[in-house]
């Protein structure tokens, strides 16, 4: 009895000791592969969602406005892309700016992401240190032209994989936009209703150039 | 020295202006907020406002210029012929480019420069096509700039230089030793031919406007600071050709420190958005 329970006991012990790192280590790889699996889906569907360009701006820009919501984790995008100035920021300075940085998303990011009707995305490996944040890594294949190597950061908030970052041959849109933002609103007395107005204007000027 | 006097003496006066310039319009750092202090020291730009300033002349000249010129290359010659030419300047590059692989330490890829050069000069007809590609080996570039930054250098504070546009005394050094490395440079400065000199740098310029039409005209169309874009840019493109494409995994995006339970967006930790750098 008392030689069982002991028995027992080590082999639980054990258990633990060998199998921990190796259970992490799956969970993670299994992340790595959620994510792969996510970013493979969203390029074929993308494809599909917006393709043809029958249907008028109005409905392209409620369509992009659905798959960023549904791919993109777009309030901690715009919380990273604010940097040491979010904390600073008010209440309603927070929310403004939000609203606008969607806005300036959509009206930036929607041509880009039409161009993948005509373009295919080639998912080769995905990898995660964590399990909350994988690197996949993907290539653009162009007709006629140099294939473009795009990573996507994809996290796991509530329950659902989404896109943080999209890195570009090594250029990080988040990266950069937070470099630009802090350079507008430094230029702006530190003032982030300075940026949301500026994020306005440009989403107006590009909006017009479409039409 | 191969090139000429009166280049000298215009060089000479244009480096006196331009640091008298650049000293009178000295960006002063922010003292009393440590984090604005270290955000400055991260953008490490202590001249921004003369560098907007050469700047916003080097737009004008492309305004002006570059991009009129690049424009009617573009209607004269098809795609297919651009791609040759540009393919033919490349390949015009090998010497520099293996010359750094080496300087790296990376004989592999330099076994790659060499396989490229052989295949694209002969099969390729003079290095016009880009047969290797295909065959597996896939171009990259080199430059002394970078051998310095894996020989340990940093890149120190950024600056614009007119005409060229973005740089760093490390790239810059770069620049100046790949134009002592390159033997068409040692050939056609002992044969006085300067008309070669000029000429395949004015169609490299070409060239360089020509590879990044979309991507100018996309950023500063959907730029509100077209300037500190740039900026990111470059450093972030730098970084990762120094890396040659493999920085990626061990750097967390500005913002990811540590454990983050900023995933939920309703809780609000925000202490690790102030020790991130850019």
């Amino acid at each position: 009895m008392r030689i069982t329970r002991g028995a027992i006991s080590l082999t639980v012990f054990l258990f633990f000791i060998v199998s921990t790192p190796g259970l992490s280590q799956a969970a993670g790889d299994e992340f790595a592969d959620g994510a792969h699996q996510f970013i493979q889906t969203l390029a074929d569907r993308a494809v599909n969602s917006l393709a043809g360009d029958k249907n008028s701006s109005a409905e392209q820009q409620k369509r992009f406005r659905k798959l960023l919501n549904d791919n993109f984790d777009v309030r901690l995008l715009g919380k990273w892309a604010l940097g040491r100035h979010w904390r600073k920021a008010t209440k309603i300075e927070r929310a403004e700016y939000l609203a606008q940085f969607e806005e300036f998303l959509i009206a930036t990011y929607s041509k880009r992401f039409r161009q993948l009707t005509t373009e295919k995305i080639n998912v080769a490996s995905a990898t995660s240190r964590s399990s909350r944040l994988a690197i996949v890594h993907s290539r653009l294949i162009r007709e006629s032209n140099k294939p473009v190597r795009i990573d996507w950061r994809v996290a796991y908030p509530r329950g659902k994989y989404k896109i943080v970052d999209i890195i570009v041959e090594g250029i990080s849109m988040l990266q950069t936009q937070r470099s630009e933002f802090g350079s507008v609103i430094r230029q702006n007395g530190g003032k982030v209703s300075g940026l949301t107005a500026a994020l306005h204007d440009k989403t107006e000027s590009l909006k017009k150039r479409r039409k | 020295m191969w090139v000429d006097k009166g280049f000298k003496r215009w060089a000479r006066i244009s480096v006196l202006v331009l640091s008298m310039f650049v000293l009178a319009n000295c960006a002063s750092a922010p003292e009393n907020d440590p984090e604005a202090l270290a955000e400055y020291n991260t953008i490490n730009d202590p001249v921004e406002p003369a560098n907007r300033g050469i700047f916003e002349f080097n737009m004008f000249l492309d305004r002006a210029l570059f991009r009129p010129v690049t424009a009617l290359y573009r209607t004269i010659a098809p795609e297919t012929l651009r791609e040759f030419i540009h393919n033919f300047l490349q390949n015009l590059r090998t010497p520099v480019i293996l010359a750094n692989d080496l300087l790296q330490g990376e004989p592999s890829r330099g076994g790659t420069t060499t396989m490229r050069f052989l295949i694209n000069s002969t099969i390729g007809v003079v290095g016009f096509g880009d047969p290797a590609t295909s065959m597996g080996f896939e171009q990259h570039d080199e430059d002394f700039g970078q051998t310095l930054a894996v020989w340990g250098a940093g890149e120190g504070p950024y600056f614009m230089i007119p005409i060229f546009g973005p740089s760093n005394p490390r790239d810059a050094v770069g620049k100046v030793v790949d134009f002592f490395l390159d033997p068409i440079n040692w050939w056609a400065g002992k044969e006085g031919l300067d008309s070669v000199l000029w000429g395949r740098t004015v169609m490299s310029g070409i060239d360089t406007r020509d590879q990044l039409w979309d991507v100018l005209d996309d950023l500063e169309k959907s730029s509100i600071d077209f300037y500190a874009s740039i900026r990111s840019l470059y450093r972030q493109r730098r970084n990762d050709e120094i890396t040659n494409g493999e920085s990626l995994d061990d750097k967390p995006p500005p913002g990811f420190s540590g454990d983050f339970e900023i995933a939920d967006p309703d809780q609000d930790p925000d202490q690790d958005l102030s020790q991130t750098k850019l």
